[in-house]
């Protein structure tokens, strides 16, 4: 449904209008099908929008190349165009002064929609998004949640058979989050194809079939959620310390040098020890623990979360969230 | 035809949540046409004008159709750039080109809308001046040649927005075309009066024409056939400006798609 081949894009200067090229997309190779959810993951300005851009037509691509919908989005581009509902990532993209409702007819009837047709799709989406109630507000009194909705309600209109979602559920509060993830299932069991971005690794974990993470351009990992965590054999072990005994420092570091552990995460009362062999590592922290006269509360391990496979994947050069 | 109807919805529910806005420039373009009546008054009390003979010498009914066309002008040169940076403002435009819709029709539309903002801010003035005025109005002819001026100059204006898709500021075309205009088209005085090398530089600006044209439909009934010349000659500028404008703006806006500037501004 989406083929990416070799894609990059190089700016040919940055944002600020100075200094050197900047590539977003680094030769990124990816294969989408039919009815897939597949959740791109990176930080900040690894490249996530500029690629969903060049797949909306936005960007011209510098090489490479790719197809949607089984066309190509250079010498096809307004078929592919027509094959997709792209939901932005930021928040201006409708006319302020306008109801929700204007503006949703104003841009279903650029991409071709008639009354009444126009009309029932336009209830059809505000309802299934929850936007029924707000929908004869002005946009400039939305929320930026409604706003987000707003702008995936649009995507909808012309029950495009590809879905290019930036950041679906960013700036969203939990219950609309909940319902946005839903409601992308809801259009996957439709057969629809979904691409998305998003930080959050909880997210994508929970509704995507694949998960592909970027970072500064390059296309680090592409797999399934179960296999990004079976993959690579993590864990997560949690203590919660009472008293720190003699001497916490000496205690922190020798947990630190135990072999197959790639992390440790200070805090207090609860610590977290980033691991690759669960069983040898335990042995060893529960060893420590005594050596050391630390009284612990509790001790619990945990499956690794996205979180802990992306900072070993990016080898830990983003901050931690 | 759904597409202009809402693309003109939109600006009049724009407008109308403007409402202050809107009557201010009504206001405002009122006040400046009186300026031009009392002015007209004062210096056409006892005298004659022989240059304003082909117009019935009718130097009030001269003026203000001069400031008042220089309006369309602005139109003209500003509706695209406008459009253009209004909707990268709100961060409609990749949405506009995403919508299928071809460019070009994105422009006319958007322009359309601000032909029937001018005329509508405009209206008043013609109604309550010159319909109230000694002038004998061949309204079908006027308004043709009012939207042909604005479809010849609207090359400018193509030009323009081209370069400002790239540059993200102001650009020289539309200064130049302005300025000139303002000074060498004979708004305000019959542009026999210029020396020969401006007067040469006023045969090539649209608006010189337009408004020769305009002024004889407007006061003194021509039809079509007596501003033959003047029709021609903007039909010659037109098959010359749009063209050039079409290409410099594809440009503007391919450079733009390849730097991902399109929603900048
Ligand atoms: N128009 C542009 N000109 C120059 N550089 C750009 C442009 N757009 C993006 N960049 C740069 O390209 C890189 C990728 O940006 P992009 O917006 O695609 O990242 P992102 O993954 O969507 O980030 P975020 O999570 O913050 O939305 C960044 O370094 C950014 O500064
Ligand atoms: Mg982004």
């Amino acid at each position: 449904m989406i083929r990416i081949h070799n894609l990059t894009k190089a700016y040919p200067k940055a944002r600020d209008g100075r200094g050197s090229p900047v590539t977003a997309v680094d030769r990124v190779c990816l294969t989408i099908d039919r009815g897939e959810v597949f959740a791109l993951l990176g930080p900040n300005g690894a490249g996530k929008t500029t690629l969903v851009k060049i797949l909306s037509t936005l960007i011209v691509p510098t090489c490479g190349m790719a197809t949607v919908n089984g066309y190509d989005i250079l010498t096809q581009s307004s078929r592919v165009r027509a094959s997709i509902g792209f939901s932005p990532g930021g928040e201006r993209s409708f006319y302020f002064r306008l109801t929700g409702r204007q503006n949703l007819e104003f841009f279903g009837a650029l991409q071709g929609l008639r009354p009444p047709l126009l009309h029932r799709r336009i209830s059809e989406v505000l309802d299934r998004l929850g936007l029924g109630e707000e929908a004869d507000k002005r946009f400039m009194k939305y929320s930026s949640g409604m706003r987000r909705k707003l702008g995936i309600a649009r995507a909808l209109l012309t029950d495009p058979p590809v879905l290019l979602l930036d950041e679906p559920t960013a700036s969203v509060d939990p219950a609309s989050a909940r319902h946005i993830r839903e409601h992308i299932r809801e259009l996957k069991a439709q057969g629809r194809t979904i691409l998305l971005t998003t930080h959050n690794m909880d997210e994508a974990e929970r509704i995507s079939d694949r998960i592909g993470i970027l970072n500064k351009g390059r296309l680090i990992a592409v797999d399934t959620p179960a296999n990004l965590r079976g993959v690579l054999h993590q864990c997560r072990l949690r203590l919660v310390v009472r008293n720190w005994g003699k001497d916490p420092a000496r205690f922190i570091g020798g947990l630190r040098s135990i072999s197959g552990v790639t992390a440790v995460y200070e805090g207090n009362p609860s610590l977290e020890v980033i691991m690759t062999q669960k069983e040898f590592v335990t042995g060893e922290v529960v060893r420590l623990i005594v050596e050391h006269g630390v009284e612990v509360e509790s001790i619990t391990t945990c499956e690794p979360s996205l979180e802990d496979i992306f900072l070993t994947l990016t080898g830990g050069e983003t901050s931690r969230v | 035809m759904y597409k202009a109807y809402v693309f003109v919805k939109r600006g009049f529910v724009s407008m109308l949540s403007y409402r202050m806005a809107f009557v201010l420039t009504l206001l405002g373009t009122f006040v400046g046409a009186a300026q031009f009546y009392f002015m007209a008054k004062f210096l056409g009390e006892g005298h004659e004008f022989p240059l304003l003979a082909p117009y019935g010498g009718n130097l009030m009914g001269y003026l203000i159709i001069g400031t008042t066309f220089m309006s369309f002008v602005g139109v003209s040169l500003n509706s695209f750039q406008g459009a253009i940076r209004g909707e990268q403002q709100m961060g409609t435009l990749e949405f506009l080109l995403m919508s299928d819709t071809p460019l070009h029709q994105i422009l006319i539309y958007s322009a359309l809308w601000n032909f029937l903002y001018a005329c509508l801010s405009t209206s008043v003035i013609f109604l309550v001046f010159v319909l109230g005025m000694d002038i004998n109005v061949n309204l079908g002819a006027a308004l043709f040649i009012l939207l042909l001026s604005v479809v010849c100059m609207s090359g400018f204006g193509l030009m323009s927005a081209g370069i400002i898709m790239v540059t993200k500021q102001g650009d020289p075309i539309t200064w130049a075309f302005g300025t000139l205009s303002g000074l060498l088209s004979g708004a305000m005085f019959p542009i026999e009066l210029l020396p020969p090398l401006l007067r040469t530089i006023a045969a090539v600006l649209p608006p010189t024409h337009a408004l020769i044209a305009l002024r004889k439909t407007i006061m003194v009934h021509a039809g079509l056939g007596e501003v033959r010349s003047q029709v021609l000659a903007l039909l010659a500028l037109t098959a010359l400006t749009l063209p050039i404008g079409l290409v410099v703006f594809r440009w503007g806006f391919n450079r733009a798609r390849t730097d991902g500037s399109l929603a900048e501004y």
